[in-house]
Formats: structure tokens, C-alpha cells, sequence
């Protein structure tokens, strides 16, 4: 679905149009990423929108070094008429994976920003907020305090319309969050160094992992640093699981679950791939998370994951 | 005396039922006979067959196995040998195989894909703890209580725990049999005492090892019932796990106070694992354990011990006590049918 030297081809995912823009021309796409390395591929991230009737629906793709198309990010629509005349100064809210938590017992905000590729996770947000302006006044705010410091205090501490929100900054990304109470801030600043580093594997974080932690860190705020960190870099969060003793997985789940009972409810499902290590996390289950992570090291141990 | 005691009151309930070593055999039995009569042995040898006929219709290449494997079956009466040469005693129909009551689902595992392994170990192709579900089976098999109850026989025959110092558990496994002794010390306060116990754990499967090593506090708790935080806290206090074989210990000569061993000897080089362990055993130290002997060790759990590629199989009580003796043994003796032993070095 592709070519050209500087031509990329693809289709909207939300019409199925076949679309086409310039590499070359600024003007034909809303924004786009630094480079990223994926064995190999220099890959980039372009956020381009194309008009119908009476909506906008904007397409995030990824292309490599050559100008082809690799597949979409995310795709949203919007009503014409409530499109914003100056997009270029907006975020790039990222919709994808799941919905947004909309509020928390602890947290009442938390975003994930980008200053330099321009987007937005808004991992808890009131529906009523607008999500691009507020990661605006954060960056603001943010670009302020560089000018008063030297070195931006960790986390900064600011205050936007009628919220005080706490800033973690990196130099390229900035997690924002506004705390109904204290119970979560040493949690999240223990983590906040991680999430605002710049990965390789990844242009935009995993909205979904990172609404799986605010999920878990609700059920335990005292959530040992370690286990945060390592949902962060769990390889196999998002894959779906495999064994190649497929046959036997009736015994391997029946044995396992008289040493962990959890198996019974969800270790069959994961081994045939019916659901991921997320879904278990993000569901009824996000309180029993050690025993979850508990469960995955041992059959892994055991070999049993192919 | 009261030790000989101590170690039978806690193997007593192995033996209580009359006919288990005879469920054993004849589950052991069962399972090999369905094994070769797949294999098409019953078939070939209908017609009297010498060895040299087996090896060269079924393409074999191990001698000594293939012969163990033939003795078995004629001590079991299934084949009859005549004038050098093998054939059944009749018909040989499947047998029922009814695992005994002392079995869990990952022996039994473990056996039924040994089965598999069988035909390729007769060409000399060796089987491994980790090959499969190897390790899964595995782990699963060292939790059966026969095995707690022989280690608690072992200790209380042996007077360990009235001693200190380094301790080394060899053959540690997935790390339960290591926890169940940390438990034991924990218990005697032998952690808070100005000569603490010290417990090395050594293990030749690394998959195993890496379960005991990881999951040694979850297994600690699982097992003894104590607080995890508690084992967490006593972190200074954690066994030491090595990669290595009892046949060729990484340690020091005189090293260790303590060695204990039960039923691993038979996986290696019997005679120089026994060797090695007085090596690094301190004067006065105590080698202790259990061992299935040589004729309480079925002939065909031997076979399936023999699968893997080191193996020496069944020992006799009288060569193993004489290695221990040649290597420095003051002190070497046994008690009930488990093999329950105990050697001091002079």
C-alpha cells in the first residue's frame, strides 16, 4: 500500500479512502516523530488527517526510511465543526488501546506529554477536560520554569486553571499528574524517571500499560518500585502467551492451580492466547497482580512458555 | 538406638501398606512392558532371538542397557532365556497401568515420556531432567511426601541437627528439599547462634537450579509455613545455590561440615561422587542421607535412572560404605529400607 520516493500511500482506517501525502511537504501531514530503530528500519510516526462531508478523521502512521507505509498507530474522528483553526499549536491526543480512566480515588489527572513530537496520553482525565490544551499550559508551564532554573526541580510543582498538578520532566517528555491526596506521590515519583525516558522500542508509550499501573497503583499505592518497573518492561505484556505442550494444557493448568489458584481462572486462557498479560492486569484482577506476576515466573521458569 | 527409631518412625507410613513396593514394581513393570511390547519386542522375539538379533533388528547400539532391560523382564517372567537366546512367555498383552498412591500427576508425567526415551537411549541417545516437560514434571515430582519423610528420617538417624557450620545439599533440585532444611535450622535458632548454619545447595540441572534459587523464598514459606517477610529479612542467612555435580564438586577440600545427599548418588558416578564428598568434608564432618540400595532399588526404576546419560544406577550398601571408607570414613552405617545413611569422616 504504498510508493514513491517521498510518496506514502495507505488507507484511512477509519473510511478505508485510499490516501497519499508528500514526504517532503511539510504541509501535507499535521505532524510527525523522531526517528526510531526497529531492527534495522528507521521508523517515523506521521499524523495526517484527511476532510469528508462533515468530519475529520486523522490517521497515524508508521513509515520507514524508504517512504513506505508499516501500519497505523491510531485513527480518530472529529466533527468539522468543532475542529480548532489552529491545529498546528495542538497535541496530538493518542486514542488508541483502551479508554482513558476517567477519575480515581487518588489521582485526578495524569498525562503523558511529548514536547517534541507534539502528542498526548491522557492515561486519567475527566471527560470534560480539553486534553491538547491542558498538555499546552503544562508545556507552558514547563518551558517557564526552564527559563527560571537551571535545573528544573523534580517533580515541579505548578498550577493549572483550578488543579495543582505535579510535573516529572525529561528532555523530551513531561508526565504530568494532579493528586487528589498524597497516598500515590512516592509510587508514582519512584517510577515517573522511567516513564519519562525516552524508550527505544517505542515513539508513544503503551497507553494500556501505563493504565494497567494507575489501575494497580489505586489497589496498592504502596506497590513496591520493583514490580512497577518491571510491568513497565514486561516483554510479554502485550503478546499473547504460547506453549508448545498445547495438548496438555488442561493438566499443566489443573496441576499449576493447586500451587497458585489464580491458574485456574486464567492460565488456560493466556497459554491458548485467548487474552494477553494486559487484559488479565487492566480486568478483575488488577488487585491480584502479584499473584498474576507470581503465576507468569513460574510456568516460565518451568519452561512451559514456548 | 534411638536414632534407628527415629529414622522408621518416619518412613514407617511408606511401608504400612503391605502391598506398596509391590504397586511400585508392578507399576514400573506395566508401563516398561507397554513400552517395548509398542517398541515391537513381543512381536520379534516370539521366535527365540539372541541379544546380537535384538540390537540388529531394532538397530541398537547399548549392550550393558539393553541386557538390564532383558534381565528385568526375565526376572518378571515375560521373557524366558534359553541357551543364550530370548523369547516371551506366551502372549504379552498391554498391561493396566494403576500409578500407587504414593504418586502424584508429575512422576507419573515423568515416566510416561521417559517411555518415549527408551527406544533412543537402547541406540545411545541420552534424555536430560529439562528435556520437554522435563522441568515442569520434575518440579511437580520432588514435591511428593515420600520425599519429606525419608529427609526427615535422614536427619533425625543422623543427629544433623545438633550440629553447625557449612552445610551442603547436594542434588537440591527445584530448591524444596534445600527450603525444608533452611526451615528445620530455622527452627533450631541456628541462625541467630554466634556459628550460624551456612547452607550451599548444589544442583546439575540448570533449569532446577534457577527454581531454586528464584522461588527459594516462596518455597521456604510454602513448605514451613514461616512469614515470607521474615525469610526475606534473614537474607544473610539464604543458602548459597551452585551450578555443579556431585561427581565433581566446585569446593574446597574440607570445606564443609555437613553433606547431605538423598537419593542422588545413584544419578552420577556413585563411586566418585562419594569420593569427592569426603573430600570436602571436614574431620569429624558428617556425610548423611538417604539411598535406595542395591536390591530395594526396583530393577526397573533403575532402567529409567539409566536414561539419563552418567547415570550409575543401583548402588550396593557394601560398595558405597566402602568408597566412604577409602576416602576417610570412620564411621559408615545405615538403617531402614529407604537407605537412610550416615558416614563420619575421621
Amino acid at each position: 500500500m504504498t510508493i514513491a520516493d517521498t510518496i506514502t500511500e495507505f488507507k484511512c482506517r477509519v473510511c478505508g479512502e485510499p490516501l497519499r501525502f508528500d514526504l517532503k511537504d511539510s504541509s501535507a501531514y499535521i505532524s510527525k516523530s523522531g526517528h526510531e530503530d526497529f531492527f534495522g528500519m528507521k521508523l517515523t510516526t506521521y499524523r495526517v488527517a484527511h476532510d469528508t462531508k462533515d468530519e475529520r478523521h486523522f490517521n497515524t502512521v508508521i513509515v520507514d526510511h524508504a517512504g513506505f507505509f508499516r501500519g497505523h498507530r491510531d485513527a480518530y474522528t472529529e466533527p468539522l465543526d468543532k475542529i480548532s483553526p489552529s491545529i498546528e499549536r495542538n497535541y496530538w491526543v493518542f486514542h488508541e488501546e483502551g479508554p482513558t480512566i476517567d477519575k480515581t480515588d487518588n489521582v485526578t489527572l495524569a498525562l503523558l506529554i511529548s514536547r517534541t513530537d507534539r502528542w498526548v496520553v491522557d492515561i486519567v482525565c475527566p471527560k470534560r477536560l480539553n486534553v491538547s490544551e491542558t498538555a499546552t499550559l503544562v508545556i507552558d508551564r514547563v518551558e517557564e520554569a526552564s527559563r527560571v532554573y537551571d535545573v528544573i526541580p523534580q517533580p515541579m510543582e505548578a498550577r493549572i486553571a483550578d488543579m495543582d498538578i505535579r510535573a516529572w520532566i525529561s528532555d523530551d517528555r513531561v508526565l504530568c499528574v494532579s493528586f487528589t491526596n498524597g497516598a500515590l506521590a512516592r509510587a508514582i515519583d519512584s517510577i515517573a524517571s522511567q516513564i519519562v525516558a525516552e524508550t527505544e522500542d517505542s515513539i508513544i508509550p503503551r497507553r494500556r500499560m501505563l493504565n494497567a499501573i494507575f489501575r494497580i497503583l489505586e489497589k496498592n499505592p504502596n506497590l513496591s518500585p520493583s514490580l512497577l518497573l518491571r510491568i513497565m518492561n514486561e516483554d510479554m505484556l502485550f503478546s499473547p502467551l504460547h506453549t508448545p505442550f498445547e495438548e496438555r494444557i488442561p493438566s499443566i493448568v489443573e496441576r499449576t492451580a493447586q500451587r497458585y489458584p489464580i491458574a485456574g481462572e486464567i492460565l488456560g486462557q493466556l497459554l491458548r492466547g485467548y487474552i494477553t498479560l494486559v487484559d488479565v492486569l487492566e480486568g478483575d484482577f488488577s488487585s491480584r497482580y502479584e499473584e498474576v506476576f507470581e503465576l507468569i515466573d513460574f510456568v516460565n521458569r518451568r519452561r512451559i512458555l514456548g | 538406638m534411638l536414632s534407628t527409631i527415629g529414622a522408621w518412625s518416619e518412613i514407617i507410613w511408606l511401608l504400612t501398606s503391605k502391598d506398596r513396593v509391590k504397586q511400585v514394581h508392578e507399576y514400573h513393570r506395566a508401563i516398561n512392558t507397554n513400552a517395548m511390547r509398542k517398541e515391537g519386542w513381543f512381536d520379534f522375539m516370539k521366535t527365540p532371538r539372541t541379544i546380537e538379533d535384538i540390537m540388529n533388528h531394532f538397530g541398537y547400539t547399548d549392550y550393558p542397557y539393553l541386557t538390564k532391560f532383558l534381565e528385568a523382564f526375565i526376572k518378571d517372567e515375560i521373557l524366558i532365556r534359553e541357551n543364550g537366546t530370548y523369547r516371551t512367555n506366551g502372549t504379552i498383552g498391554e498391561i493396566p497401568v494403576n500409578p500407587p498412591d504414593v504418586f502424584n500427576k508429575g512422576i507419573v508425567q515423568v515416566h510416561a515420556d521417559a517411555l518415549d526415551a527408551v527406544p533412543n537411549r537402547l541406540r545411545g541417545i541420552y534424555t536430560t531432567f529439562s528435556d520437554d516437560m522435563n522441568t515442569f514434571n520434575w518440579d511437580d515430582t520432588l514435591q511428593l511426601q515420600m520425599y519429606e519423610k525419608i529427609r526427615k528420617g535422614a536427619f533425625r538417624y543422623s543427629g544433623a541437627l545438633k550440629r553447625s557450620g557449612k552445610f551442603l545439599d547436594i542434588g537440591c533440585g527445584n530448591g524444596v528439599e534445600t527450603a525444608a532444611i533452611w526451615g528445620y535450622y530455622y527452627k533450631k535458632g541456628a541462625f541467630e547462634s554466634d556459628a550460624p548454619v551456612k547452607i550451599y545447595a548444589l544442583e546439575y540441572d540448570e533449569n532446577l537450579l534457577q527454581i531454586a534459587k528464584e522461588e527459594f523464598v516462596i518455597s521456604t514459606s510454602r513448605v514451613t509455613g514461616i512469614d515470607r517477610k521474615i525469610i526475606e529479612d534473614l537474607e544473610e542467612h539464604h543458602p548459597i545455590f551452585v551450578q555443579g555435580s556431585a561427581d565433581n564438586l566446585p569446593f574446597e577440600d574440607e570445606f564443609f561440615d555437613m553433606v547431605f545427599t538423598s537419593q542422588v548418588i545413584h544419578w552420577c558416578d556413585a563411586k566418585k561422587a562419594t569420593h569427592d564428598i569426603m573430600r570436602v568434608l571436614k574431620s569429624s564432618g558428617l556425610f548423611f542421607g538417604t539411598e535406595a540400595f542395591c536390591p530395594i532399588l526396583d530393577p526397573h526404576i533403575e532402567l529409567f535412572i539409566l536414561l539419563n546419560e552418567g547415570a550409575y544406577g543401583a548402588i550396593k550398601r557394601e560398595d558405597f560404605f566402602q568408597w566412604a571408607k577409602e576416602a576417610g570414613a570412620s564411621e559408615a552405617k545405615s538403617a531402614t529400607p529407604a537407605g537412610i545413611f550416615k558416614v563420619v569422616k575421621s
